[in-house]
């Protein structure tokens, strides 16, 4: 057993005032948290292109979060997101002279910005809480509405906490210059998601959780600004994670280790797992490395370029995001405390490959990505 | 074939839940002092994994596995 640092007064305070992860238990404390970031993608090879520009996304984030409590048994939630996106992203692939395939990019002429904001109110009880919140993304073709309701009960102690949670969301999409390149003229999808987790603690230093998830998605899920796209109306998604942290003593190491199965009705299954490292936990400054690796098979109907000869009736896409594929993803991060402050840092650099992907059978598709993300935040608690 | 696997993979997973609980020890309150660090939860950094969760739901086929999945956006 880890020896014990903090007089027993303190830890009592601190276990009770901050229960540990998933826990039906009211927060002790108010949150305020805003960051700022930049996504960046790298510029497509010229080889690569056989029409449009050559350069990629940029998204400039800025992120409000607030939690807090309210009286004696409530809390609640307010979150805020603005991006600004621009850039090119593919229309297509075509078969090139050499029997490679190409990118037929849009002009990098997309200037698009999105607002997200989600409320939630919980209300508390002594072994379980129940909350409910709703949610709006917007953007000038997009528009998301969500509504959710969550259940957490504690058992044993608090040593065991379940969570329940299901959601509805309906999105709307007006794709822009419509007429002018046959798109449709507007589409709407709904989305049920439904998923159960359970919290165990370990030992004093050791826990996990364990969730399953289900999304069944129907309406117009294909892209409609592909030049050729169409994607079966139905989707059902199942998701299987475990997530585990472990505190060591040595450099007062934190491990926080995930991972992530997802099958789908698409044919397509994606591992996902990642690890990150925190030294120095509790001290003033905390900071370490962090380590994803990603793998997913293809689509049933995906094609490595568009089949205009096939009826627009048929399902095929050729997005990469579709294929068989794999990424590695690196980073680093600090967090900088000045007592009820925090400045937070984080770099992350991801590169996306075919050869990391799940039973590959194509070439690798010219669209995949590598990409930095630079956030800087400051947090607030009181 | 491929969704019997999934069902024998499932029954795996219930057996595997419930083993674990029977081998857990009883953490007592005041051995939680190194669970409820902040960097211990399964979201230590809200605006960092909100942020992690955009950008691979948009780059990526798989999405989930923490909650219930809220509103899409034009991303994907």
């Amino acid at each position: 057993m880890a020896k014990s640092l903090k007089s027993p007064l303190a830890i009592l305070s601190s276990a009770a005032m901050s229960m540990p992860a998933l826990s039906a238990s009211q927060p002790s404390e108010t949150l305020v948290s805003v960051a700022t970031s930049i996504y960046q993608e790298g510029d497509a090879r010229s080889d690569a292109v056989a029409f449009g520009d050559q350069e990629r996304f940029e998204v400039k984030t800025n992120q409000f979060y607030l939690s807090s409590p309210i009286g004696r048994n409530w809390s609640g939630t307010v979150s805020y997101d603005n991006e600004a996106m621009s850039g090119a992203s593919p229309w297509g692939t075509i078969e090139g002279a050499d029997g490679d395939y190409q990118l037929i990019m849009s002009g990098a002429s997309i200037d698009d910005s999105r607002n997200g904001v989600d409320l939630s109110l919980t209300r508390h009880w002594r072994k379980q809480s129940i909350g409910v919140s709703v949610g709006y993304s917007g953007e000038h073709d997009y528009h998301a509405r969500s509504v959710g309701i969550t259940y957490e009960r504690d058992f044993l102690k608090k040593n065991t906490s379940l969570g329940l949670s299901a959601s509805y969301s309906t999105d709307d999409i007006t794709p822009t210059d419509a007429q002018l390149f046959q798109r449709l003229d507007s589409g709407s999808k709904h989305s049920r998601s439904y998923y159960v987790s359970i919290n165990q603690l370990l030992t004093p230093v050791a826990m996990i959780n364990l969730g399953l998830g289900l999304t069944r998605r129907d309406g117009y899920l294909s892209d409609p600004y592909k030049l050729r796209d169409v994607r079966p109306g139905k989707r059902l998604e199942r998701t299987f994670t475990a997530q585990y942290r472990h505190y060591f003593d040595w450099q007062s190491t934190t491990l926080a280790a995930n991972y992530r199965y997802f099958w789908d009705s698409y044919a397509i299954d994606a591992h996902t797992g990642d690890a990150q490292l925190t030294f120095g936990t509790g001290s003033r400054v905390e900071w370490g490395p962090t380590l994803r690796l990603y793998g997913q098979s293809a689509a049933d109907f995906y094609v490595p370029w568009d089949d205009y000869g096939l009826e627009d009736t048929i399902a095929q896409s050729s997005d990469h995001r579709l294929s068989s594929f794999g990424a590695v993803s690196l980073g680093l991060k600090a967090r900088f405390k000045m007592g009820p402050a925090h400045i937070v840092a984080r770099y992350q650099q991801y590169e996306s490959k075919k050869h990391l992907g799940l039973r590959s059978k194509t070439q690798a598709h010219p669209g995949l990505i590598r990409f930095k993300v630079v956030s800087l935040g400051a947090e607030y608690r009181f | 074939m491929y969704a019997n696997s999934h069902v024998k993979g499932l029954g795996k997973l219930i057996a595997f839940t419930v083993l674990l609980l029977a081998g857990c020890q009883n953490v007592e309150p005041w051995e939680r002092d190194r669970l409820a660090e902040p960097a211990m939860q399964l979201s230590a950094d809200i605006t960092g994994s909100k942020l992690d969760q955009q950008v691979f739901f948009s780059k990526e086929a798989a999405s989930g596995g923490t909650s219930a999945a809220g509103g899409g956006c034009g991303c994907n």
